[in-house]
C-alpha cells in the first residue's frame, strides 16, 4: 500500500517536470518569435533610424503647428491682440481710426513655414543626438552629418525633410539620408484663406465670410469684432476641426468721434 | 398806464448732463518704422517708437520713402500682396512696387485650372499650384473675374477603364492608360456591352462634391443616385433605367430623398442618413445616404419657437436694448416700413447703453454669430427677397455726419442716420420768424441710432458729445416797481409759480407748468393767430404778455434805454411796433422744451438718462435741469445774490421752494 503511494508519488512528480519542461519551452518559443516586437512596443530597443526620428519629431511639429495656427502663424506673436487666451498676430494693421490697414505679414505662408523651421530645428538636433547615442551604445559607429531642415506647406500635408545623412557601421554599413516628417494638415488651404482675406481687410476693411463658406463647403469662417475695432478671423476646417485664426484692424471707427 | 421795467428778475436755467473727465487733445505723432508692440509703419507718439528699427520721421508714414505704402511682390512663388509699407515688405524678402496691384502685370490675376478646380491667381501663383500640388496646370490670363473662373471649374473627362482581367474602374483617361486598361470615355463600368465584372447595386456613397452617387459592385461611383433608376425587381427594368447604368449623364433630378443631385450653394449635401438627425429625417429607398438640408431652425424672436432659416440665409438678431428687425429694400436699402423709422425715434427703447447689434448666419445646418461693430458704430439690417431669403448686413452708422446737417431735409434725408428734433439748434441761433416756427432750420440734427462712448476711459468723447446738447437760457420777468397783484417788488419770489408766469416776459416755456395742458393748436388759434386772449389762458400759465414784447431797438431799449412798451397785444401784434411783430419763440410749453431736449440729449449717444440694454436705469444725476434766480438792475446786470437748486433731476421735476 506504502510502496504503491510512492509509485503514485513519482508518477506526479514527472508529471510536474514534464509541464514545467513544456512551458519552458513554449515560453522560450515566444521569446524567440515576439521579443523583438515586445521590445519595440515597451522600447526596449531603437525602432529604425526613420522611425525613430519620425516618433521623435512628429508630435514635436504637431505642437508647433497647432500654436502657431492659433496665433496667427507666429510662435511668439509681437504685434498680437490677446483673444480667449491666445496672443493672436494682426496679419493687417492700423492704430488710427478711419483707415485701411496697411499689410503686416506680407507673405503668411513663407512666414510661418519659417516659423516652423526655426521653431523645431533645436529639437532635431536634440532628436538626431539622441538616435546617435543609441546606435553608439549598441555598439555601432555612428557618423552623422548635420544638415538642413526644410519645411514645405503643401496642399492637405506638413512635409518635413531633415537633410541629415546618418552612417551606421557594425558588420556591415548602412546610410540613411531620407528622415521626413509628413503631417497631414490644411494649414496650406487655410493660410490661402487667411491671405485673401487680409486683402479685403486692406482694400475695403473687412471681408464678408459667408462668401469664404459658400466656396469652400468645408470651411467655417468667424468675424468676431472686439471693442477697440480689432476683428478676429477664426477659420475652421469642418473635417478636422484644426483652426487658424488671426487679426486685423482696418477701417475702425472710434467711440466717439 | 403800463409800468415802466423798474425791476426785472432773470431765471437761468442750465442744463447739465455727465460729469466725466476733462478731454485731452491729441498730441503730434511721428512716423514709427516699428512700435514697440510690433505693428510696422505706424503713425504714433515718438516714445511708442522701437528705436531699433530706426529713428522716427517727424511726418506721417505716407510721406516717407520706407513706409509708404504699394504692393509687395514674392518673386518665388508669384504672390502679390497690396498696401504693404515698402520696409515691411523688405524686410520679408519681397520687392516692393509703388504702385497699385491693379497696374502691376506680373499681379493681375487670371484663372488657373488646377485638376478638376480652379484657383483665381497670378500666373507666377499658378506654376506654383503646379508644384505643390505636383500636376499640370493651365492658366487663363483672359479670364479677369473670380466667379467666371469658378464657372470654368469642370470635372476632368472619365470613362470606364476595362482592365484585362475585367475587372473595372472609374478613371481618367491618362490613368487607366497607366494600367494598361482599355479606356471607355463616358461609358460606366456596368454598362453592358463592356462585359466587365461590375454589376449595378442599390449602394450609394458621398463623393467630394457633396452629391450622392449609386455605387456598382467594384465599388466605383457610377450617376447621381435617383430612387426611380434602380428596382430590386428584375421584371420591372425599363429601358431608362438600362440606359441611365451604361453611360455617365448629369443629373437631373431635384435634389431630395429620392435624388442625389444635392447642390452646396442651394442649401443641400450629401450626408448619411440618421434618423435623429433633423436634417436628414427619411430614409432613402436605397443606400444610406441623402441630400441633408443645411437649413437651420432659430429661435430668433424669443417665443420659444424656432423659424427656419435656408442655407446661406442671414438675418438680424434680437439682442437687447436694439431694434430687433430693421427690415431694407434690398435694392435700395430703404426702410421697408416707415414705422420703423418712428419706432426708432423711441431713444428709451432702442439703442441703449451697452447694446450692440449682431448679425446670424445660416451655414451648413449650424447658426453662426456675428457681431456689428461696437459702440452701434454698425446696425444691423435684412432684405427679403421674393423668394423669402433673407440676407442681412452691418452697416455702418454714419451717426458722426448729423451735427453737421442743420436743416430737417438734409437731416432726414435717407443717405443718412440722422433725426430731426425741433428745438434748439447747435449753435444757439434762433431761426423762428414772425409767422413761422421753422422747424425746418429751427432744431438740431441727431443720431438715430444712438451711439455709444466708452465712458469708463480716460479722454473719451462721451463728455463734449454730451455737453453739446446742453442749453443755458435766461427767463425775463417783469414786476412793477410798486408791486403788481398787491406784492411789492422784492416780493415777487414769493407770488406762486401761476402769478410768477403770467409776468413772464422772455422764454416762458422755461418754467415749469408753461402752458401746461395746452396744445399747438390752442396755442397757435388763441395766442398767435386768433383774436386777443381772453383771460381763460390766464389759468394755463400763460404769460399776460404773452411772449409779446417790442424790440428794445424799436423802444429805445428797455435795459436802460429810453424806449417804452406800449399798446395793446392782439394776436401776433403789438401795438408798440406795428411794423415789426414778435417772432414765434422756439417751444410752446414747458412741456415742448423739455421734451425736445430730453431726446436731443439722449440721441447723442450714451448720454443723459435712459437705462442700459440690460433695462437697469441710470443714476438721475447725470442729466439735470438747475434754476438760477437772479434779481437784475436795469441795465442787467446782477443785483445781488443769487440762488439756485436743481429742479429736474432724470425724468423727475423736483421742483420745490424753487424761487424761495
Amino acid at each position: 500500500m506504502g510502496d504503491n503511494l510512492n509509485f503514485r508519488g513519482k508518477q506526479g512528480q514527472v508529471t510536474i517536470f514534464i509541464i514545467l519542461a513544456i512551458v519552458i519551452v513554449v515560453l522560450g518559443l515566444l521569446i524567440y518569435f515576439f521579443l523583438p516586437q515586445l521590445k519595440s512596443t515597451v522600447g526596449l530597443e531603437t525602432k529604425d533610424p526613420y522611425s525613430f526620428m519620425r516618433s521623435c519629431m512628429e508630435d514635436k511639429i504637431e505642437n508647433v503647428v497647432e500654436n502657431l495656427s492659433l496665433q496667427g502663424g507666429s510662435v511668439n506673436p509681437s504685434n498680437s491682440y490677446l483673444y480667449q487666451g491666445y496672443d493672436i498676430e494682426y496679419s493687417c494693421y492700423t492704430n488710427e481710426y478711419y483707415k485701411l490697414c496697411s499689410v503686416q505679414q506680407p507673405f503668411l505662408r513663407k512666414h510661418v513655414t519659417s516659423e516652423i523651421k526655426n521653431s523645431i530645428e533645436e529639437d532635431v538636433s536634440s532628436c538626431f543626438e539622441a538616435l546617435k547615442q543609441d546606435y553608439q551604445n549598441k555598439g555601432y559607429q555612428v557618423n552623422l552629418k548635420s544638415g538642413e531642415v526644410v519645411v514645405e506647406l503643401l496642399p492637405k500635408r506638413i512635409v518635413t525633410d531633415f537633410e541629415y545623412e546618418l552612417t551606421l557601421t557594425k558588420d556591415s554599413s548602412e546610410k540613411y539620408d531620407k528622415f521626413n516628417v509628413i503631417l497631414n494638415n490644411n494649414l496650406y488651404e487655410l493660410i490661402a484663406v487667411a491671405s485673401s482675406i487680409t486683402e479685403w481687410e486692406t482694400a475695403l476693411g473687412e471681408a464678408e465670410p459667408l462668401k469664404y463658406m459658400m466656396l469652400y463647403p468645408d470651411l467655417k469662417v468667424e468675424k468676431i469684432k472686439r471693442s477697440d475695432e480689432t476683428k478676429i478671423y477664426i477659420l475652421t476646417d469642418k473635417n478636422t476641426e484644426k483652426k487658424f485664426q488671426f487679426a486685423s484692424r482696418s477701417l475702425a471707427f472710434p467711440p466717439g468721434y | 398806464m403800463i409800468n415802466k421795467k423798474v425791476g426785472l428778475k432773470l431765471f437761468l436755467v442750465v442744463f447739465l448732463l455727465f460729469v466725466i473727465f476733462p478731454f485731452v487733445a491729441a498730441e503730434g505723432t511721428v512716423c514709427c518704422q516699428k512700435l514697440i508692440d510690433g505693428n510696422w509703419c505706424q503713425n504714433s507718439l515718438a516714445e511708442q517708437c522701437d528705436l531699433n528699427f530706426g529713428t522716427p520721421a517727424p511726418t506721417s508714414c505716407e510721406q516717407t520713402s520706407y513706409c509708404s505704402t504699394g504692393t509687395c511682390i514674392d518673386t518665388d512663388q508669384g504672390s502679390c500682396m497690396p498696401n504693404t509699407p515698402k520696409l515691411r515688405c523688405e524686410s520679408e524678402g519681397g520687392t516692393w512696387d509703388p504702385q497699385a496691384k491693379e497696374d502691376i502685370a506680373i499681379c493681375q490675376n487670371g484663372c488657373c485650372m488646377v485638376g478638376d478646380g480652379v484657383a483665381f491667381v497670378t500666373q507666377a501663383e499658378c506654376k506654383q499650384l503646379a508644384t505643390d500640388y505636383s500636376i499640370n496646370t493651365t492658366f487663363r490670363g483672359d479670364i479677369s473675374t473670380e466667379s467666371m473662373c469658378f464657372e470654368l471649374s469642370t470635372p476632368t473627362v472619365k470613362g470606364a477603364c476595362v482592365l484585362d482581367s475585367r475587372d473595372c474602374l472609374m478613371t481618367t483617361k491618362e490613368d487607366c492608360l497607366s494600367k494598361e486598361g482599355d479606356f471607355n470615355e463616358g461609358f460606366l463600368c456596368t454598362a453592358t456591352h463592356l462585359e466587365t465584372n461590375c454589376a449595378k447595386t442599390e449602394n450609394t456613397r458621398c463623393d467630394e462634391n457633396g452629391k450622392v452617387y449609386f455605387l456598382d459592385s467594384c465599388n466605383n461611383l457610377a450617376n447621381v443616385y435617383d430612387s426611380s433608376m434602380f428596382t430590386k425587381n428584375e421584371n420591372e427594368w425599363t429601358i431608362e433605367m438600362e440606359n441611365y447604368w451604361i453611360s455617365l449623364t448629369d443629373a437631373i433630378c431635384s435634389a431630395g430623398v429620392n435624388c442625389g443631385n444635392c447642390n452646396y450653394i442651394e442649401g443641400s449635401t450629401c450626408k448619411e442618413y440618421n434618423r435623429n438627425n433633423p436634417a436628414t429625417p427619411t430614409r432613402p429607398e436605397f443606400g444610406d445616404n441623402v441630400c441633408a438640408d443645411l437649413g437651420c431652425n432659430f429661435d430668433t424672436d424669443g417665443d420659444g419657437v424656432d423659424e427656419t432659416y435656408e442655407h446661406g440665409e442671414s438675418w438680424c438678431a434680437s439682442s437687447e436694448g436694439v431694434y430687433p428687425s430693421i427690415k431694407v429694400d434690398p435694392l435700395l436699402g430703404l426702410f421697408q416700413r416707415e414705422k420703423t423709422r418712428e419706432d426708432l425715434l423711441d431713444v428709451t427703447k432702442y439703442n441703449l447703453p451697452g447694446s450692440r447689434y449682431y448679425k446670424l448666419n445660416c451655414m451648413d445646418g449650424e447658426v453662426i454669430t456675428e457681431p456689428c461693430k461696437d459702440y452701434r458704430n454698425e446696425y444691423c439690417v435684412e432684405s427679403s427677397f421674393d423668394s423669402g431669403f433673407k440676407v442681412a448686413q452691418c452697416r455702418a452708422n454714419n451717426w458722426r455726419d448729423c451735427y453737421t446737417l442743420n436743416n430737417r431735409t438734409t437731416c432726414e434725408d435717407t443717405d443718412v442716420d440722422c433725426k430731426w428734433i425741433p428745438g434748439y439748434r447747435y449753435d444757439g441761433e434762433i431761426m423762428t420768424t414772425d409767422s413761422d416756427r421753422n422747424e425746418e432750420d429751427q432744431g438740431s440734427c441727431v443720431p438715430l441710432y444712438a451711439p455709444g462712448f466708452d465712458f469708463w476711459n480716460e479722454n473719451n468723447d462721451g463728455l463734449s458729445l454730451c455737453l453739446s446738447g446742453a442749453v443755458t437760457e435766461a427767463v425775463v420777468y417783469e414786476t412793477h416797481w410798486a408791486g403788481w397783484g398787491g406784492e411789492e417788488r422784492d416780493e415777487f419770489e414769493d407770488v406762486s409759480p401761476k402769478d410768477a408766469a403770467e409776468r413772464c416776459l422772455e422764454n416762458c416755456y422755461l418754467i415749469p407748468g408753461y402752458a401746461k395742458d395746452i396744445s399747438t393748436l390752442d396755442m397757435e388759434n388763441k395766442l398767435w393767430h386768433g383774436e386777443a386772449v381772453g383771460g381763460s389762458l390766464a389759468d394755463h400759465f400763460i404769460s399776460l404778455r404773452k411772449g409779446h414784447y417790442c424790440d428794445v431797438s424799436d423802444v429805445g431799449g428797455f435795459l436802460g434805454g429810453d424806449g417804452q412798451a406800449k399798446g395793446t397785444v392782439k394776436g401776433n401784434t403789438v401795438g408798440c411796433a406795428d411794423t415789426r411783430n414778435r417772432n414765434y419763440p422756439i417751444f410752446f410749453t414747458h412741456e415742448e422744451w423739455i421734451s425736445s431736449l430730453w431726446d436731443r440729449t439722449r440721441s447723442l449717444g450714451d448720454c443723459g438718462y435712459k437705462s442700459n440694454f440690460l433695462g437697469k436705469a441710470a443714476n438721475p444725476e447725470v442729466e439735470i435741469v438747475t434754476a438760477m434766480f437772479q434779481k437784475l438792475k436795469q441795465d442787467g446786470s446782477s443785483k445781488g445774490e443769487s440762488e439756485s437748486e436743481k429742479i429736474y433731476e432724470g425724468n423727475d421735476l423736483v421742483i420745490g421752494e424753487y424761487r424761495a
